[in-house]
């Protein structure tokens, strides 16, 4: 960022220059919400990389659903969890944009589990911005999936217990094993340093898809004070003590995405064009619009294993010009 | 990527072909500038998904097999949240999983089309062909107060022109439109001829549609309005929308009314069933004529009220390949002017012309006696 010309601050009000990707929209968020921040960072990024003017954000479900009021930039607000699969839709359609998603540890790694999961495998050209405050802030602090063992919430007033409620789901480790998933990286926002770090993985995870090199998620460790019943200052000191112990910051995975072109197989040589579905039409002649005229319907059980022609009497029926090897019953 | 072509990659344009309907209706959105598909693979409906798999990218267009319906929907609101003409295909228990997606498409006014290939209920049932999630398509779809466009083809020629109507109903109104047709037309063959192909480049850019805030203000397709006032505007507006549907998109089509008594009331393919049945009727001497909506929402009441006043039915069968839902609407439409009877099969069983001739034949027998001469039936 350049800094503001104009007046000297002697004579005119300090003015700290935002992004234009900045909205400028009052916070909504609780004090000492992690949300802001990151947006902040978002915003910064898509500004130093100049695609203001090309980004779709698609926002999921939680207490940042209106990050649509705070960034300038096109939104899709989409069902909860569900965010990586409009991405694609946004990104394949239109693979000129720069497309991100921002998600909440309950819309990304409970409801949404399949969608990042197919979008990270597919290697979706997208960027993820996963805000993992181990908790449901919107809906009033019920455990999530990356809620600590141990952990009160709503849902686990006795402490998170993993005999009955299961294990805190690390998301960027998982999704690590996947050959589409090309940059991972976990961040947190609780003082300058680890923002200065948060900020660069914001830009390089942009920067990965500006170069079309795949599937890329910035894991944020996020404070909630209020659903975690903390001061601001205690709930970024758990985070640094206790959250990180079990959520490791750092660089996950980043490599070249894999190219396994040499892999693929070849279609089996028994492979035949018109054995498939949508390869073959006829030109209908007299005789087949006679045959027709008998009212005929097939009958396909299994896909195209099996298949019989029945007229609409009942009386099995077979018109010849329509007989394929496959639908011997 | 270079994609080799196998064989001829168009269906020619003006030539009279013999077609799957599954793959017509899929060759039909190609050619009407369909460029974005998503669908996860189902019996019945199946064969639209291969045949996009294996033409989309030709065209040019984008493909993708998601990992579930849920994830297929959303993915037709991302694609047709940037303007393209975008679809998604299933069968009966696909569409339920993309309940929310489609409220939320409505909600969004973002404009699209989703076909139903609908098998038989309820659960897994089976996979034969149904009639039976009429209720879920004209009613409950989704949450919230919405409506989608439903379209109800009886032959495969009227599915592909339904097709393209499809694309330019849904931008028009902003709204998603259902083509829903049964197992028999997904899988059936029947000559098609396709008479245009639309350039999709010659589609115009929506000025709602999320393309980049380039030169203009940002835009949001959304459908959260935490403010009561402003989601109670933003529902009248949507419900405003709706009206001026039921005004101008009611669609259906009339046989033998000439002299009928009895009116039989079927769709899709029980309206093929049920035409042949009048056939057999009118070799009787039974005067039966047919009505068949194309549209279902919406719903051709004040035409099917006019029929009964205008001709003077006697009773109506409603054919179904359910255990009953158009017929409530039949019921709502002609406000007890004249007894509504049913006659449906369930199971993916579909009824023979003969037996919806039983069951014609037992409502004529109910018929006062007339002196009037057997009518010579004819198609209005
Ligand atoms: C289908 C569906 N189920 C449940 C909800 C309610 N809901 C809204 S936000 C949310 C959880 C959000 O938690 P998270 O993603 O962690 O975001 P946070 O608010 O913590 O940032 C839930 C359960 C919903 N909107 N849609
Ligand atoms: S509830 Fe938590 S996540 Fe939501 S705004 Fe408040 S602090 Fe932020
Ligand atoms: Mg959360």
């Amino acid at each position: 960022m350049t800094a503001p010309a104009g007046p000297s601050l002697q004579t005119a009000p300090v003015v700290v220059q935002h992004p234009g990707s900045w909205a400028c929209a009052t916070t909504h968020y609780c004090p000492g919400c992690g949300h802001g921040l990151i947006h902040r960072l978002v915003a910064n990024a898509l500004d130093e990389l100049g695609v203001r003017e090309r980004t779709v954000g698609v926002a999921g479900v939680g207490c940042a659903i209106l990050i649509y009021n705070y960034l300038d930039v096109d939104f899709q607000e989409v069902p909860h969890g569900r965010a990586p699969a409009a991405a694609t839709g946004v990104k394949r359609a239109r693979p000129d944009l720069v497309v991100f998603t921002y998600q909440g540890d309950g819309d990304l790694a409970a409801i949404g589990t399949a969608e990042i999961v197919h979008a990270a495998a597919r290697s979706e050209n997208i960027t993820v911005i996963y805000v993992n405050n181990c908790v449901y802030g919107m809906t009033g602090g019920q455990m999530a999936p990356t809620t600590l063992v141990g952990q009160r919430s709503e849902t686990s007033p006795e402490g998170r217990d993993p005999t009955t409620q299961g294990h805190p789901i690390r998301v960027a480790e998982m999704l690590a094993t996947l050959d589409g998933a090309v940059y991972l990286e976990r961040v947190s926002v609780t003082h300058p340093e680890n923002i200065k770090v948060a900020y660069r993985a914001v830009r390089k995870a942009f920067t990965y898809q500006l170069e079309g090199k795949g599937f890329s998620l910035v894991e944020f460790l996020s404070p909630c004070p209020t659903n975690w019943g903390m001061k601001p200052v205690d709930a970024m000191r758990w985070i640094d003590e206790t959250v990180s112990a079990y959520y490791p910051l750092g660089v996950i995975k980043d490599r070249e995405p894999v190219h396994l072109a040499h892999l693929v197989q070849q279609p089996p040589t028994a492979f035949r064009e018109d054995y498939m579905h949508g390869f073959r039409y006829e030109t209908v002649t007299q005789a087949t619009e006679d045959e027709l005229g008998r009212r005929t319907r097939r009958v396909h059980p299994f896909g195209r294993r099996g298949g019989r022609w029945v007229s609409v009497d009942g009386e099995e029926y077979r018109p010849s010009d329509h007989d394929d090897a496959e639908d011997e019953d | 990527m270079v994609t080799e072509v196998l064989g001829e990659p168009h269906v020619p344009l003006g030539e009279r072909v013999l077609m799957k309907g599954n793959e017509a209706l899929a060759e039909a959105a190609l050619k009407a500038g369909c460029r974005a598909y998503f669908g996860y693979p189902i019996t019945p409906a199946s064969e639209i998904t291969s045949y996009m798999a294996r033409w989309m990218q030709v065209e040019g267009g984008t493909f993708v097999q998601p990992e579930s319906e849920v994830a297929a929907i959303n993915m037709v609101f991302g694609a047709a949240g940037t303007g393209m003409r975008a679809m998604t295909a299933s069968s009966s228990p696909g569409i339920s999983l993309m309940s929310e997606g489609v409220s939320f498409l409505a909600a969004a006014e973002v404009p699209c089309l989703i076909v139903n290939i609908m098998r038989v209920g309820p659960g897994l049932g089976g996979i034969q062909p149904s009639q039976s999630d009429y209720f879920q398509a004209t009613r409950g779809l989704g949450h919230g107060d919405f409506r989608v466009i439903v379209l109800v083809p009886a032959n495969l020629q009227e599915m592909v022109d339904l097709t393209f109507d499809a694309f330019s109903l849904a931008e028009a109104y902003r709204i998603p439109v259902l083509l829903l047709a049964d197992g028999v037309l997904g899988q059936m063959m029947e000559p098609v001829t396709f008479t245009r192909a639309i350039d999709p480049a010659s589609l115009q850019e929506p000025e709602w549609a999320t393309t980049g805030a380039s030169g203009r203000p940002k835009r949001v397709v959304k459908s959260l309005y935490l403010d009561p006032a402003e989601l109670e505007e933003h529902n009248r507006s949507l419900q405003e929308k709706y009206r001026r549907i039921e005004q101008a998109e009611v669609r259906w089509k009339t046989y033998a009314l000439e002299g009928a008594r009895i009116l039989l009331v079927a769709y899709g393919t029980s309206a093929r069933v049920a035409y042949h049945a009048m056939e057999l009727a009118e070799e009787r001497d039974i005067p039966v004529g047919l009505f068949r909506p194309i549209t279902v929402y919406p719903y051709p009441y004040d035409a099917l009220r006019e029929v009964v006043q205008q001709r003077g039915i006697e009773h109506i069968l409603v054919v179904e390949l359910s255990a009953g839902q158009m017929v409530e609407d039949v019921r709502l439409a002609v406000e007890g002017r004249c007894p509504v009877s049913f006659f449906g099969r369930s199971g993916g069983t579909i009824p023979a012309p003969l037996e919806v001739l039983e069951a014609i034949r037992n409502v004529a027998e109910e018929l006062p006696a007339t002196g009037a001469a057997p009518r010579k039936g004819g198609a209005s």
